[in-house]
């Protein structure tokens, strides 16, 4: 019977993807968590198909049509130099999505790296690292990313790194607390008494029991890239015009509020609208994924 | 009997404290032959699970030797030590804890094969049956998480983990504690069913002398990091020698009413480890305690059947 059972069974347990298929099952439980995830997926498919979607181009000024209100032609109307804003809103999306993912990603695995190492083996590793992340914690982020920019230069690859990096210590601290809290829970020493090696110790067993802060902090990270992105662009370290960017069209915007607030109010949209989304979606994740809270 | 499987000789652990140095473990000295249980008693805060880990060397034992069929395993590298772990494992006290949260019965179980073994997933959910089976866990629970299973349940995950290499040498680390009494029976008996078709050598660590009784071949007793008496089960029981031994069996709960209590109930708590008083240790809390006592340390010596540390037996 036990053999029956484990032949008809065995095949979809076996695969590979059965476990993230379990979890991509309870996430879509989470409906607003599934409506985030769609809303991200359709940004980025604008943000790679922004040369055919967007109806005019970014960087075109049309001194005729400037400061238009939203009509037909110009769906959210135009800026100070005639440019459609949402034509530079879909264009935007690229550098804003990848600039907020790749600078939260990178921050994620150095700070990870480092934060793990520091909770884990203790002692002097643990001084070390976490003096070198008071060090840059002493210094604001923004301003740190301000000096990796102008030492290096304002390519957007640049950017990332700036914002990244500043943003390093803050998930070294957490994730160390996180492990500090779990590396000497009794599974972890049931792990090592079967033979599992640090690393496996660290990413299979002590990771994935603090994944629900990280995940939040991830999420809201995002946003802070975004705006501190925008906030660089804005005193003119940023990406420079006319290469559109949530931010900079935010901080651009930002003078001619009295008057034409339209211009303001859809970069802000989208940037709230993204932010949101990914909140939701760490939050159905971190649901998801957590099997106490299963069905 | 077969040879001695594990000896172990002078092993200390001592841990660095902000009051000075705990001498959680001080020297202790244990022989097992294979197939045979040894228990190991002692109050709560002796050292005793700190022996059993400082064995597998969970924590890194200060000094002395731990030898296992002939080789001392304190000396192995890191890749010899993880080859010996498929031989040698532990049962945890506490079930709730002991078992990942984020992996289910299945993961749990066949663990230790991802890591010691280049089983394919088709063999390890084979062996991941059978060790469900063999420790009395219903096929259909595969899928479960730990916290949506009883305490007796998710000790049996705890031993079928630890029994799935197929080790020879197991430290029990107060299995049964944790758990209520009638599951402490199943347990129990589970485990002296497994011992008896696979041969298994037990390590016993326990504070239950009723359960130890029931279990082992050999008892030793633990008192503040030393060993004060070890022997037969059945010569333990029948004729305790050291003060400390006579005390402890004298708490045994009694299940007729009305008998009174023989021999003397310990007053105190046990004194610190870190700063452990000189001579027997035991000699603050002993009724019989002579100057002697307080002045030179007792070493572990044959008496008649035992092996007692204490100066006043003869």
């Amino acid at each position: 019977m036990a053999q029956a059972w484990k032949r008809k069974g065995a095949k979809g347990r076996l695969k590979n993807g059965y476990l993230a298929g379990e979890t991509f099952r309870r996430l879509k439980k989470n409906k607003i968590a599934t409506a985030s995830l769609f809303v991200l997926l359709f940004l980025v498919f604008l943000s790679i198909f922004a040369d055919w979607i967007a109806p005019y181009s970014y960087f075109e000024q049309n001194l005729r049509d400037l400061l238009q209100g939203p009509s037909k032609a110009h769906w959210l109307g135009t800026d100070q130099y005639g440019r459609d804003i949402l034509s530079r809103l879909i264009y935007g999306t690229r550098i804003s999505l990848s600039v907020g993912v790749v600078a939260v990603g990178l921050a994620l695995l150095l700070g990870g790296i480092l934060g793990a190492a520091a909770g884990y083996y203790g002692k002097r590793v643990d001084n070390m690292i976490m003096r070198c992340m008071d060090i840059m914690l002493s210094i604001p982020s923004v301003l740190l990313a301000l000096a990796i920019v102008a030492t290096f230069g304002t390519s957007l690859l640049n950017l990332m790194i700036a914002t990244g990096v500043s943003t390093i210590p803050g998930y070294a601290r957490l994730i160390r607390a996180e492990i500090l809290s779990n590396k000497d829970q009794e599974y972890v020493e049931a792990a090592r008494a079967v033979g599992a090696g640090d690393f496996e110790i660290i990413t299979k067993h002590i990771l994935p029991n603090c994944m629900a802060p990280i995940l939040v902090q991830a999420t809201f990270g995002v946003a802070t890239a975004i705006l501190t992105v925008a906030g660089l662009s804005f005193v003119g370290l940023g990406l420079q015009p006319p290469i559109p960017e949530w931010g900079s069209m935010l901080s651009e915007a930002r003078s001619y509020i009295r008057d034409y607030a339209y211009m303001l109010i859809s970069p802000a949209a989208a940037i709230a609208l993204t932010v949101f989304c990914l909140n939701a979606l760490g939050d159905g994740l971190r649901d998801a994924l957590d099997p106490k809270l299963k069905d | 009997m077969s040879q001695e499987l594990l000896e172990v000789r002078n092993l200390k652990k001592h841990f660095k404290t902000r009051d000075g140095i705990l001498y959680a473990v001080d020297g202790i000295d244990l022989s097992i032959k294979g197939g045979e249980t040894l228990g190991l008693v002692g109050e709560s805060g002796c050292g005793k699970s700190t022996a059993g880990r400082a064995i597998l060397r969970l924590h890194e034992p200060t000094s002395g030797e731990v030898i296992y069929k002939g080789n001392n395993i304190l000396k192995y590298s890191k890749g010899e030590m993880k080859k010996l772990r498929k031989e040698m494992q532990i049962v945890f006290q506490d079930p709730y804890t002991s078992l990942n949260p984020r992996m289910n019965v299945q993961q749990l179980i066949e663990y230790p094969l991802k890591i010691a073994t280049d089983y394919s997933a088709v063999d390890r959910l084979d062996r991941v049956l059978e060790m469900m089976e063999v420790t009395g866990l219903e096929q259909r629970l595969i899928d479960a998480y730990p916290h949506e299973l009883d305490g007796g349940r998710r000790q049996r995950i705890g031993i079928a983990r630890a029994l799935i290499l197929n080790p020879s040498f197991i430290v029990m680390d107060e299995p049964v504690s944790a758990l209520d009494v009638s599951i402490q029976a199943q347990i129990l008996n589970l485990l002296m069913e497994l011992r008896e078709k696979n041969g298994y050598t037990y390590l016993f660590i326990s504070h239950n002398l009723s359960v130890v009784k029931h279990i082992s071949d050999r008892i030793a007793v633990m008192y503040l990091g030393k060993l004060v008496e070890a022997a037969d089960y059945k010569t333990l029981f029948a004729n305790p020698l050291h003060p400390y031994t006579k005390a402890l069996l004298a708490s045994i709960p009694r299940a007729k009413p009305g008998t009174s209590v023989q021999g003397n109930i310990l007053t105190g708590d046990v004194p610190s480890p870190v700063n452990p008083p000189a001579g027997c240790r035991f000699s603050g809390r002993c009724a019989y305690a002579k100057p002697v006592c307080t002045e030179e340390e007792p070493k572990l010596r044959q008496v008649g059947e035992s092996q007692v540390a204490c100066h006043l037996v003869s």
